[in-house]
């Protein structure tokens, strides 16, 4: 979510569902996960109901990680957000579910009822942008100092 | 910088990060939280409503069931005539008196004084009866006038008569009605028998103004007062007696099923008497 207003909307909601289905939490996995869960459908919920999970990009591309090499910096969360807000709501969404939140491509396959090669290259095609990013900011810094 | 080292770098990050939300969205949370609790106690209150209503619905149902089933549970009663009746019917009657002697006796059964005051009303009647043959024979020797008379006499004292019959005849009908279901059990033979001596007596009637008309013996009325008498021997005796055994059985158990209030005081007198004991003992 984009807007601090609108990620709290998303909370308070996932939060009322986690109240209202209390009862049917089981013990099987761990609480925090349950209510992780939850809030990220919740979340994807919401991107469905604005439209803008887009996934025309189904190009496929083998062994992604192997293509794309960051350069050695250590950036701050304000900046590292900033990077990924940048990027497209697909290639965001999955970056985010991968690389942040630990999903595998089988379950974002799942979630966001894609193909996992289409998770993979959505995946990839968000790195690379996030490259991109990265040395131009890179660039940048060392061009004012 | 290797994509996984960025990305697990990131990952570290944003789970270091704290966010705080506004202290309006928990006020938020708990407003819808409330706004959905109301709904869901008046959905429980409905159930509620509804099961409690079907409990009563049974309970009303199996009460007016009971009830129900208690009016139409039959008499549990053996039927046989009674002894004092068929003593008398054992005495052929040679004259109408003893037919109402007889009579007398069914109301006696019935227990309805009315009746039983009738029925002396119509033996009384009923006396006049010999003085009626007698004067019969006398008539046979004296003139005409007094025979026009006396068969005057005896036309009005049969018509008379015959009315008499008729109410009291009607009368045990009527207190069998309104008596109870016991004595109703009791009635129903002699009701049978009582009809049987009103068509013996349906007979003398029709006998008796054939005999102002006809001047028929008396001996014809007593053939057919023989008749129904054996006639009405005769339905007695064919009389089986007759038990339910299914019903008999059904007023034991009725009698032997303890009500559950009967047997809640009898646990807790039970208790009471075994928390008396012990504390005496112990006192001991």
């Amino acid at each position: 979510m984009k807007s601090t207003g609108r990620a709290e909307e998303v909370m308070i909601t996932g939060f009322f569902k986690v109240f209202k289905n209390l009862q049917s939490f089981k013990a099987e996995g761990s609480f925090e996960g349950w209510i992780r869960r939850i809030m990220v459908n919740q979340c994807l919920s919401q991107l469905r109901k604005e439209k803008k999970l887009n996934f025309n990009d189904t190009s496929e591309i083998e062994n992604s990680i192997a293509h794309v090499s960051y350069q050695e910096t250590s950036f701050e969360v304000a900046e590292i957000q900033k990077f990924i807000d940048a990027l497209p709501n697909g290639y965001k969404t999955v970056f985010v579910l991968h690389a942040i939140e630990g999903y595998k491509h089988s379950e974002i396959s799942e979630l966001l009822q894609i193909s996992e090669s289409t998770s993979k290259t959505q995946l990839f095609k968000a790195r690379k942008q996030l490259q991109k990013q990265i040395t131009e900011q890179q660039n940048t810094q060392y061009g004012t100092h | 910088m290797e994509p996984t080292k960025f990305e697990e770098h990131s990952r570290e990050k944003f789970e270091e990060r704290v966010l705080q939300p506004s202290p309006e969205a928990w006020n938020r949370l708990e407003q819808m939280l409330e706004a959905e609790a109301p709904a869901k106690k008046k959905s429980g209150f409905t159930w509620y409503a509804i099961a409690a209503a079907f409990i009563g619905f049974v309970i009303i149902a199996s009460i007016v069931f009971n009830s129900i089933s208690i009016v139409d549970s039959p008499a549990f009663v053996e039927e046989s005539t009674p002894t004092e009746m068929l003593q008398d019917k054992d005495i052929v009657p040679q004259q109408n008196n003893e037919v109402l002697a007889s009579t007398e006796q069914d109301q006696r059964v019935i227990g309805t004084k009315e009746t039983v005051d009738d029925t002396q009303e119509i033996l009384e009647e009923k006396k006049t009866k010999p003085f009626n043959s007698m004067s019969k024979k006398e008539r046979l020797a004296n003139n005409e006038p007094a025979k026009k008379n006396i068969n005057n006499k005896n036309t009005a004292a049969v018509k008379q008569q015959n009315k008499r019959e008729a109410v009291a005849f009607q009368k045990p009908k009527e207190a069998m009605a309104y008596n109870s279901k016991e004595t109703n059990a009791i009635i129903k033979p002699s009701v049978s028998e009582n009809r049987e001596t009103s068509i013996a007596l349906s007979g003398i009637k029709e006998s008796g103004s054939k005999e102002v008309a006809a001047d028929i013996a008396t001996t014809d009325v007593d053939a057919l007062l023989k008749a129904a008498q054996q006639k009405i021997r005769g339905h007695s005796g064919r009389q089986t007696q007759k038990v339910d055994a299914m019903a008999l059985l059904g007023d034991v158990e009725l009698e032997m099923e303890q009500t559950l209030q009967e047997k809640i005081f009898y646990a807790v007198g039970q208790g009471l008497d075994y928390v008396k004991t012990s504390f005496v003992d112990r006192g001991n």
